[in-house]
This record gives structure tokens, C-alpha cells and sequence, in this order.
């Protein structure tokens, strides 16, 4: 499908709340879900598509990953998974990038996820996971505003039940 | 964090290590579920731990295809609280965590049984069924789905009773799967082959398909000129498994390899290749000969080349264990090609060393010890006699198979057994089954000779796995006919009923006629040589020699003591067989050259042996083995020939530091006797008896033999 045409083709993005967004085909493209669709309805059409799940400050940042990852090669296949998901390293310029307040990390994810945008939504879960990381539970909980529902005695319980997986 | 879907929860987990989940899953109720119940998270999780900390996860529970969540976290809980138990100082300070176990006494000694010890808190029997003879030897197979036992049965008439354990909605119940009469000791056991040590007496290993019955007997390779007691132990099974295709069998003195891929059609196999297992240590008469060995099962090893590997291990006469691989190569034309990658002496476990009680020595001289593969650590479980209050102890022992450095070696615990066990004049620890029997590799398995069956667990609570033997035994999947839970009357030797006369040293004489009945062939074998007799009743020394078999030792067996089964028990010890001993004829006159010792004739199988007993019974027996076959030439020309008074021409020639070796034996001798016959003229100018001989005499005949 894809023909060196593309590469100046403008494509037009319309966000929930009503903002319409122009971004070269390249950029546009990073998305899986927006690049379907643009195979769907045909090169000849200029029509805008519609992204309902996404609002205009979010779809704003996630157009800015695009556009700064627009030359990245496709993401490799599937079985390259298991060791992207044993480093939690990330590089420079997505970690200042995801140097955002929690909603909005969340925000990115969760667009990043609708839009199967695969490299942006693993550079929102290793921050989560990084948020996590060599925490305690009750530091967990602040973090995330999780309210605890144990009984002090379930707690204690669950504590012992996991002790073994504490140190080496 | 909550406003995230499951599925990206779900992904944000899969990026964090063990202990950030569990501190995770310790924030709420919700994240408690949905980390505990995600599969594929622990899947991953678990490749993870055990690919980055190096951990061995039991072979038997490792399908994950079939397991929850909960499962393979338990796993993996357990393979690492198992490595921590192993790389633990030992703690002096722990007792309750050492189980103990007691068995009640059963008076009647005419009853066996086997015991299925709870093992949830204390060490508590469940059930008890009755089994129609002592148990002299077990083995288990856990599949995973069933844990199945071989056990042989019986002193007189042995055979092996396979047996399945599991439960049932009523409980923990044993069935029946087969009785295979004849074969004894079982050393591998799989979904339908097994490996025996003997068959009707016969101390070489036999292949069989044990639910169909076939029969395959294994020869092994014997390499040339070896000297003749280690002509025997080559044949001698220890142990055995299938891999690559092939059957092994460590004997006393070589690993053997049949090949099961090409056609093995007929009764019997021949090994296709063999490896000696040269373990010297020092110079040392029959240090070298190995008691005890094991393979690791069911785990597929593989080199860092990919190729197969299969490690074994084992204990030494003298006490020292070795461990060693096998790796399976491939040649140009993709064949396999086995290779013997090291056999090497280990480290010396010289019992009460590094003293954890300093005040009770342990006797080498009474000590049996068994290893066994865990986890990839080599166990090694020694038990012993101690002093009065401690009569019996284990030491339970492992190294890693990496590590070299006896300072590896962990001293895991010690079990001691109350005087309670021992008193009744059987011995009580005869046999360990299994090590490696339960997830945790915590549980051993020991028999004891009257038939019981005590499972011994020696780690503490939390290493116990999830759906581990103690909390759900595999469930039965036939019916066949259940064992009885009455007792049933026992096929033991005639020897133990009268066992409290022998132990004072009058042997009724109704016993010595029973016994020596049996030792006679069944059809008549023509005149033997007047200098040897075959009327038992009346030879001095019977009792030497009615004692049913090593297996079944006399309780309280000192060399030095006892004279009661002196002979017999050192003439298994010398051979290392675990076929029956049957005497055959004894010496009426003793010829002036070994006036200081009797002469008995012995066989197992159809192999006959010439075995020395010094009148002075600190002296230790002697064997020879002779080159003939009980079926054909025990009447004939060639005993006659072999035991004339004179020199023992049979030693100088084809026995220990002889010239010949042993395998040519017989056709040498019976080549050089038909020259004689033919060639009077020789004869003429010498010494008409051969025996009489001596080297110079018998060196014309080198063309013979040549």
C-alpha cells in the first residue's frame, strides 16, 4: 500500500473533543490503528478520521512522540518481546518526554494502547514499572492513591506469604 | 494507576521483578487477585527467576501448560527456598524443623507391611497394607501423574510387585499392577521397561517390558584381559535409565550402553559400547569397585554445545563418591555418538568429620549410605550405628555438582531413630528408594527389610510445594485389585524363623536339611570327583553358608563376632552381586597347598566360583572365578581337572595377574586338555598331572593358546 507518495500526503485527525489535527502520513502512521484506517477508506479520500478515545491535549503529545520517532524503523515482530521486557531502560529523549504528572502519563498510555502505538505504550509501562520499582507497599499506595482493604490480620498474612520472595 | 485496563496492568507487570510484584500485591485486595491469578505472568516470571538465578525446577511439575497460577508460583517458591536450604550454613539451632520418625515395633517378625507415613505435622502412619514377603528392595517412578513403586518381594521366591499409589475419595490407596516372579531388585522403572539386577538367581541385568512380560537379557561388553573378579562386575548392575535413545547400566566397574534403536530381536542384547569407570584413589585392593550409583533422571541436560548430557553419581566400596556425564554427540552422518565426558572421585565423606557430635564417632565399617540426584545437587544419605541412646542416625549430606571444594558440602541434618526400631533383631534401615521423590526433594524414602516403607521428610515447613506428595498424592487412574489390609502370611527363608537359635549359635539341623535341599540341582548331573561332596547336612561349616543372602544381614553383623553366614556374606561383599549365591559342592579332603582353608564351589546363574574361607576368620575370603558353566561342566573332566590336589593352576593362568584374562578361559583349557589326549608323546616326558604343573611346564602350550 504504502508508495513514495506517502511520505507527502497530509493526513487530518479529529480528537473527541472536536480538534482537528493535520500531521504528515509518516507521522500519522506510527499509530497501527490510524494507519488501518487510512487503508481502509483509500488514498484518493481526503476525509478526517475520527479519534473518539483521545482528547486534543493528549493526542497533542502522542503527536509529538510520532513526529520525533517518524524515521524509527517498524517495531520489530513479537518475539522480541521477552527481552524489551527485561530492561527498564529508557532512552533520553522518551524519558524527558514521559516527565509528565500521573494523569497524564495514564492519559498517553491509555492512547497510546487505542492507537497501537506498541514503542510508546512500553515507554509508558516502564515508567509505571519504574514508578514502582524497589518500593515498599505503603510507598506503592501513596504513589498511586490505592486505598488498603486489608484487615490488619490479612495484611500480617500477607506479608509472611511473601517473604520468601523478598531477598536473594 | 487503577484507571488502567487489566490487559496493560496486566503488561506493566510482566516488566517487574519478583519482589516489586509481591510488594505490589501486598497494597490491596485487588492487586492481591489479579497478580495471584495471572498465568501468564508467573510463567513468565517464572522463566525469568529460574533462567536469571540458575534454578532447577522438579522435573515432574515443571507443565506448565497444565498448571494455575497458584501452581507455578509455588514452584518457583519453592525451587528458590530450596536453593537458600541448600546454600544455608547448617543451623545447629533447629531442631524442630528435623523430623524424626518412629516406627511400632510389630513382635511377631512374621508379618510385612508397608506404612504410608502422614507427613502434614508429625511424622504419623495412615495406612498400613500387607505385603506377602519383605520388601528387600524399591524403586519409584513418579510420572507426575502417578507415583509407582517396584518393589521385590519376598526371600525365598522374590519377584516385583509393581504397585500405584494414590488416593481415592476414600483416601491413600495401593493397587496392584503386576507381579513379575523371578526378576529382583528392579534398578529403572518407567511407564513399561524395566531394568533388573537378577532373574532367577542370574546376577546379570535383564531388560524387560514389564507390562507385557518380555524379556531381554542385557550383556555387557567386557574389555579384554580384564582381571577376574572384575570379570564379573562388569556384569553386576547398580544402576540404570534410558536416554538418547539408549539403555545404561553402571555396573560395579563400567558404564554400558545398549542400543534400543537398532533391532534387538531374540532374548538378548549386547551393549554397544562400554566405558570403564576408572576411579582409582589410591592403591587400593577393591576400593575402585562401585556399591551404589544413580543417574540423574528425567532432567535433559545439555552441553553448551547442545548435546545431550546425563550425570551420574555414586559411592565407592571405600566410601568415597564419585560423580561423572555421558554426552551425546553427533557424527558426520548424524549419528549418535556417546562419549564418557569425566568420571571423577569427588570428595571423601568420611562420616563424623567436621564434628557435629565429636563424642560418637561413626564406624565407617557399619555405615550404608545412599545418593542420589536433587535439584541438580548430589545427595548423600549415610546412616549408621552410634552408641546406645542413638543406635541408628542419618546424615544427610549435598554438594553441587558445579563445585569441587568439600567445603560445599552441606551437612543438611541428622536424623536419629530410637533404639526401638533396632531391637527386634531385623535390621530396620535396608533400603532408600528414592531421594528426589517429592517436589520439595525433602522426603526420602526409606524401606527396611521386613517390608515397611517410611517416608522421612528432613526440610523445614515452607519448602513444601503446593500439591506436593503431603498434601495431594497423585489420584488412581485403573483398578485393579487392591493389596490386602490384613495380614497375610509371609513368604520369608525357613532361615528366619529359627533366627533366635542362630543368633545363639545352634542351628537346628530340620533347618540345614531344608535349606541345603534347595542349593541341589533339580536334575542329575553325573558322578562328581570324590574329593568333593555334595551332602551339605554333614559339612562342618554349613553355617556359613544358609544364611538366605546378604541382602537380608544378620542384625548386629560383625565380621569379627559372628561366624554365622561369614562366608557368605563376604563372598556377595567380594563379587558385588546382587544374583543368589548357591553353594555347590565342598571340598571332603583339603590338599596339603591350601590346607588352611576350605574349599567350596559356589554359582550364581549358571557362573561357577571357587571360593577360599581361611580357617582363621579374621582372615578374609578368598574368590576365584572358573571359567566354566554349571550346565555344562560341572560333572565333567574339566572340575576334576581344576580341583585335583596340586598347584591352582587356574590362578596362575586365568586369575589375578594371570596370563590369559578370563573369557578364553574355558576353551584354552579345554583345547590344552584335548591336545594332551591327542599328543601322549608330551605327556610322556612330564608330569602326567597338569595340576602338578608349573608355569615352565604349561609354557610349550602358548601355541595352543595363541
Amino acid at each position: 500500500m504504502s508508495t513514495t507518495e506517502d511520505k507527502t500526503r497530509k493526513v487530518k485527525l479529529v480528537t473527541s473533543d472536536n480538534e482537528e489535527f493535520e500531521v504528515d502520513w509518516e507521522v500519522a502512521t506510527r499509530s497501527v490503528l490510524i494507519k488501518h484506517m487510512l487503508e481502509d477508506i483509500g488514498e484518493s479520500e481526503e476525509q478526517a478520521i475520527p479519534l473518539p478515545n483521545v482528547t486534543a491535549n493528549v493526542l497533542k503529545k502522542v503527536l509529538e512522540w510520532c513526529e520525533h520517532h517518524r524515521k524509527d524503523p517498524e517495531p520489530a515482530p513479537e518475539s522480541s518481546d521477552d527481552n524489551r521486557k527485561r530492561t527498564l531502560e529508557i532512552g533520553d529523549w522518551d524519558a524527558k518526554f514521559i516527565q509528565v504528572d500521573q494523569e497524564m502519563l495514564f492519559e498517553i498510555i491509555l492512547a497510546a494502547n487505542y492507537l497501537d502505538i506498541k514503542a510508546l505504550l512500553d515507554v509508558g509501562c516502564k515508567t509505571v514499572a519504574n514508578m514502582i520499582k524497589g518500593k515498599q507497599p505503603e510507598e506503592i499506595r501513596k504513589m498511586f492513591n490505592i486505598v488498603n482493604d486489608f484487615t490488619p490480620e490479612e495484611e500480617a498474612q500477607i506479608k509472611k506469604e511473601n517473604e520468601w520472595a523478598e531477598d536473594r | 494507576m487503577l484507571v488502567l485496563p487489566e490487559d496493560i496492568q496486566s503488561n506493566i507487570f510482566l516488566r517487574l521483578g519478583l519482589k516489586d510484584l509481591t510488594a505490589l500485591r501486598r497494597t490491596s485486595c485487588y492487586f492481591q487477585r489479579l497478580i495471584s491469578n495471572d498465568k501468564s505472568l508467573w510463567t513468565h516470571i517464572l522463566e525469568h527467576e529460574t533462567h536469571s538465578r540458575g534454578l532447577l525446577l522438579h522435573p515432574n511439575r515443571s507443565d506448565i501448560a497444565s498448571s494455575t497460577a497458584a501452581h507455578l508460583e509455588s514452584s518457583l517458591r519453592c525451587a528458590i527456598l530450596l536453593r537458600k536450604a541448600y546454600s544455608l550454613e547448617v543451623k545447629e539451632d533447629a531442631p524442630e524443623t528435623r523430623p524424626r520418625h518412629n516406627l511400632d515395633e510389630d513382635t511377631t517378625g512374621s508379618m510385612s507391611h508397608l506404612s504410608v507415613f502422614d507427613l502434614s505435622t508429625n511424622v504419623r502412619c495412615c495406612e498400613v497394607f500387607y505385603l506377602p514377603g519383605p520388601a528387600l528392595a524399591g524403586i519409584v517412578d513418579d510420572t507426575g501423574h502417578m507415583l509407582r513403586l517396584a518393589l521385590t518381594i519376598g526371600t525365598s521366591n522374590p519377584q516385583i510387585l509393581v504397585l500405584e499409589l494414590g488416593t481415592d475419595e476414600e483416601g491413600i490407596k495401593i493397587q496392584h499392577l503386576a507381579a513379575l516372579r523371578g526378576f529382583a531388585y528392579a534398578i529403572y522403572f518407567s511407564e513399561s521397561r524395566m531394568v533388573c539386577a537378577t532373574k532367577d538367581g542370574d546376577g546379570c541385568p535383564y531388560l524387560l517390558d514389564w507390562r507385557t512380560g518380555h524379556v531381554w537379557k542385557l550383556v555387557s561388553r567386557i574389555p579384554p584381559y580384564v582381571m577376574q573378579m572384575e570379570f564379573q562386575a562388569h556384569a553386576n548392575a547398580i544402576a540404570a535409565t534410558e536416554w538418547e535413545g539408549f539403555v545404561i547400566v553402571i555396573t560395579n566397574k563400567s558404564i554400558q550402553l545398549f542400543d534400543m534403536e537398532t533391532s534387538h530381536n531374540g532374548d538378548s542384547i549386547a551393549a554397544m559400547l562400554s566405558f570403564s569407570l576408572d576411579l582409582h584413589v589410591e592403591d587400593e585392593y577393591d576400593g575402585d569397585f562401585v556399591e551404589e550409583a544413580s543417574f540423574e533422571a528425567k532432567v535433559n541436560r545439555k552441553s553448551q554445545s547442545g548435546a545431550p548430557l546425563l550425570l551420574f553419581t555414586g559411592r565407592r566400596r571405600d566410601s568415597y563418591s564419585f560423580t561423572g556425564a555421558l554426552m551425546m554427540n553427533r557424527g558426520k552422518g548424524g549419528e549418535r555418538v556417546p562419549i564418557l565426558l569425566e568420571a571423577r572421585v569427588q570428595t571423601l565423606h568420611d562420616v563424623g568429620r567436621e564434628s557435629q557430635t565429636p563424642s560418637r564417632e561413626l564406624s565407617i565399617a557399619a555405615m550404608q549410605s545412599v545418593v542420589g540426584h536433587s535439584f541438580g545437587y548430589v545427595l548423600q544419605v549415610i546412616f549408621s550405628k552410634g552408641d546406645e541412646q542413638h543406635p541408628l542416625e542419618f546424615l544427610i549430606l549435598s554438594w553441587s555438582k558445579q563445585t569441587r571444594s568439600r567445603d560445599i558440602d552441606q551437612h543438611l541434618s541428622t536424623l536419629q531413630v530410637s533404639a526401638k526400631m533396632d531391637s527386634e533383631g531385623f535390621p530396620v534401615l535396608h533400603f532408600l528408594t528414592s531421594i528426589d521423590f517429592d517436589d520439595a526433594a525433602g522426603l526420602i524414602v526409606f524401606g527396611t527389610s521386613r517390608g515397611e516403607l517410611c517416608l522421612v521428610r528432613f526440610l523445614p515447613e515452607n519448602l513444601w510445594i503446593a500439591g506436593a506428595l503431603e498434601t495431594s498424592l497423585p489420584t488412581l487412574q485403573n483398578s485393579a485389585i487392591s493389596l490386602s489390609k490384613f495380614p497375610v502370611s509371609m513368604d520369608l527363608e525357613e532361615f528366619y524363623k529359627h533366627i533366635d537359635d542362630i543368633r545363639a549359635g545352634n542351628i537346628p539341623r530340620a533347618l540345614v536339611k531344608k535349606v541345603v535341599e534347595t542349593w541341589l540341582p533339580r536334575y542329575e548331573r553325573g558322578q562328581i570327583s570324590p574329593v568333593w561332596s555334595q551332602d551339605w547336612e554333614n559339612y562342618e561349616h554349613v553355617e556359613e553358608w544358609i544364611s538366605p543372602s546378604s541382602t537380608w544381614l544378620i542384625p548386629n553383623f560383625s565380621f569379627e563376632k559372628k561366624r554365622n553366614g561369614r562366608a557368605l556374606v563376604q563372598a556377595y561383599r567380594i563379587l558385588g552381586t546382587k544374583g543368589v549365591i548357591t553353594p555347590v559342592a565342598y571340598r571332603v579332603t583339603t590338599p596339603e597347598w591350601v590346607k588352611d582353608s576350605e574349599q567350596v564351589i559356589v554359582r550364581i546363574g549358571k557362573q561357577l566360583y571357587a571360593v577360599y574361607v581361611p580357617f582363621d576368620s579374621a582372615e578374609d575370603v578368598s574368590i576365584a572365578v572358573l571359567p566354566v558353566n554349571f550346565d555344562d561342566t560341572f560333572d565333567s573332566r574339566m572340575l576334576k581337572e581344576f580341583c585335583r590336589d596340586g598347584r591352582n593352576w587356574l590362578r596362575d593362568w586365568f586369575g589375578d595377574g594371570g596370563k590369559y584374562g578370563l573369557g578364553c578361559g574355558a576353551q584354552v583349557a579345554e583345547e590344552v586338555l584335548s591336545f594332551l589326549e591327542s599328543h601322549s608323546e608330551i605327556l610322556s616326558e612330564m608330569e602326567s598331572n597338569p595340576e602338578k604343573w608349573t608355569n615352565s611346564e604349561w609354557d610349550p602350550f602358548h601355541f595352543i593358546l595363541d
